[in-house]
């Protein structure tokens, strides 16, 4: 409690208890792209490994984790900038703040809500309404007091001191040094400092300068990992004397103030976790109990832990509607109703395989279900296929490959539906989004078998055997 | 805890989460179904859109 480090000592520290940045910003010296994760962690405290895997799984997952990544970038603010990319490009009301983030919510919730399977807009669905909600959530907020209030520097990086060109530089000692450095080996780092101190009167340029310079040297190796030891910075190097050439001092945004965060707006109040923590506490509780009645009782499938959980979760930021301070609870709540919403279109809470190869009528069963896997079913070693005629075979399997072998004297009407992928019957196919095919065979003598097979996502193959 | 304002985020992402818990409820029983989402959807957020409007405009 006592000990609050400053909130731009980066990195994960365990020590440390979850008090600190009241805003999220992206890292500058703990990046591999923009900086994201490592701020995230950051403000989280947790190790960044932790974040960047997250972000990693989700993206492999329906992309979610680019989309949540590249909002990221364009709202959070980078280490010592005071507005984030797109906020200083855009008008805005501070009266509407709350209305746009109930708008940017709802359309959020809706691109989540259509990677269901009743609006069939395939995955590149949630996509153009996150983005839709990203804008309007930046078109609402406040611009941010500062002066500075038409400068579209302050974005991701800041702007690069104007070149020697463009400046009316008066005839200087430094100039002629220009282009000698970008030969790697002969420009020791200290150069662009010699070259500073040898301008003749104007001190001012030197302070001004020296810092920007040490702002771009220390952000250098976290941008291009490891490849470049400390001596060895052809780019920086050769890139800094040139820069530090002119009098002039630099714009405003690269001003020395630049390494460290603004320091939090005042009005913030500090976060109380402590109705964070007691939903969370009621959730593990709650699973507890679940889990208990799981063992002794009835079953509890997995979407019931779910959806129990994202009730609790709800009933905690209602609370926090009046008491306490619930927001925190906000993500936990998405990635379940997320989860939900994916688990529940498996038919049943079951995974791995059906094999069956039936060898009488009675072995043969109504319906055979499966959450995510495979069903095989071959009819060819029935005995008494004539048994069979009349009957109805279900075969549901959320995800993945459903089979079924039929022989050649059983007569056989199927309907087959996926929401996604490979539908084959026989010679007909279908495939794509809402792929559904029907057969029947020519009314003949044989005995007559019907076929209902669904699914989300994966393949129905029917073949004779 | 102390009682705060009206906070109009944790009542509207309040009011979705038990909605979309309400209607798992009702199509895991069987009372809906996958059709009925089609509208139960965009009613959930208009209700807890319209209650997070509401909430705002009397905070004021």
């Amino acid at each position: 409690m006592s000990e609050t480090p400053p909130a731009d000592g980066g990195g994960f520290d365990p020590g440390r208890l979850r008090t600190a940045p009241t805003q999220m910003r992206r890292s500058r010296d703990d990046r591999y792209i923009a900086g994201v994760c490592g701020g995230l962690a950051r403000y989280l405290n947790v190790d960044p490994v932790v974040v960047r895997v997250i972000v990693a799984a989700l993206t492999v997952i329906g992309g979610v984790g680019l989309v949540l990544y590249a909002a990221a970038w364009l709202l959070a603010p980078e280490d010592g900038a005071d507005k984030n990319a797109l906020e200083s490009h855009l008008p805005a009301s501070p009266r509407i703040r709350v209305l746009g983030w109930i708008a940017a919510g709802v359309i959020a919730v809706i691109a989540v809500a259509s990677s269901g399977p009743w609006f069939d807009w395939g995955w590149i669905g949630p996509l153009p309404l996150l983005g839709i909600a990203v804008l309007i959530w930046v078109l609402a907020r406040p611009r941010s007091s500062g002066g500075s209030s038409d400068e579209p520097a302050a974005p991701t990086t800041p702007a690069p001191p104007p070149p020697a060109t463009s400046a009316p530089s008066p005839p200087t000692p430094a100039a002629p040094e220009a282009p000698a450095p970008p030969a790697p080996g002969a420009s020791p780092p200290a150069s662009p400092v010699a070259a500073a101190e040898s301008l003749p009167s104007d001190s001012e340029a030197v302070t001004a300068v020296v810092p920007t310079d040490e702002d771009r040297t220390m952000r250098l190796p976290a941008t291009r990992p490891a490849t470049a030891p400390m001596p060895a910075e052809p780019p920086s190097a050769s890139a800094d004397p040139t820069d530090s050439a002119p009098p002039e001092p630099p714009p405003p945004v690269t001003a020395p103030t630049a390494p460290q965060p603004t320091p939090p707006p005042a009005k913030r109040k500090r976060f109380d976790p402590t109705l964070t923590w007691l939903t969370l506490a009621a959730l593990v509780a709650v699973i507890g109990v679940l889990s208990l009645i799981d063992q002794t009782a009835s079953d509890v499938s997995g979407p019931v832990y779910l959806a129990t959980s994202l009730a609790v979760v709800a009933l905690g930021m209602l609370a926090g509607t009046w008491w306490g301070n619930g927001r925190w609870l906000i993500p936990i709540g998405a990635l379940l109703t997320v989860t939900l919403i994916s688990v529940s279109q498996l038919p049943v809470w079951k995974f791995g395989e059906i094999d069956e190869a039936p060898t009488s009528a009675a072995d043969v069963l109504p319906s055979y279900q499966m959450g995510a896997g495979q069903i095989l079913l071959d009819l060819t070693r029935v005995e008494d296929l004539t048994a069979l005629d009349g009957r109805t075979i279900q075969l549901e399997n959320g995800l993945g490959q459903t089979r079924v072998f039929v022989p050649e004297d059983l007569d056989v009407s199927v309907h087959a539906e996926l929401n996604a992928g490979d539908v084959k019957i026989f010679d007909r196919e279908a495939n794509g989004a809402d792929a559904s095919t029907q057969y029947t065979d020519p009314d003949d003598l044989d005995p007559d078998v019907r076929l209902e097979i669904d699914g989300s996502l994966g393949q129905v193959e029917v073949m004779r055997r | 805890m102390k009682r705060h304002p009206l906070d109009v985020v944790s009542l509207v992402a309040g009011l979705i989460f038990l909605g979309v818990f309400g209607i798992w409820l009702g199509v895991d029983r069987g009372d809906l179904t996958i059709a009925d989402l089609g509208w139960l959807t965009p009613s959930l957020l208009i209700v807890a859109g319209l209650a997070g409007v509401a909430a705002s405009l009397r905070r004021r």
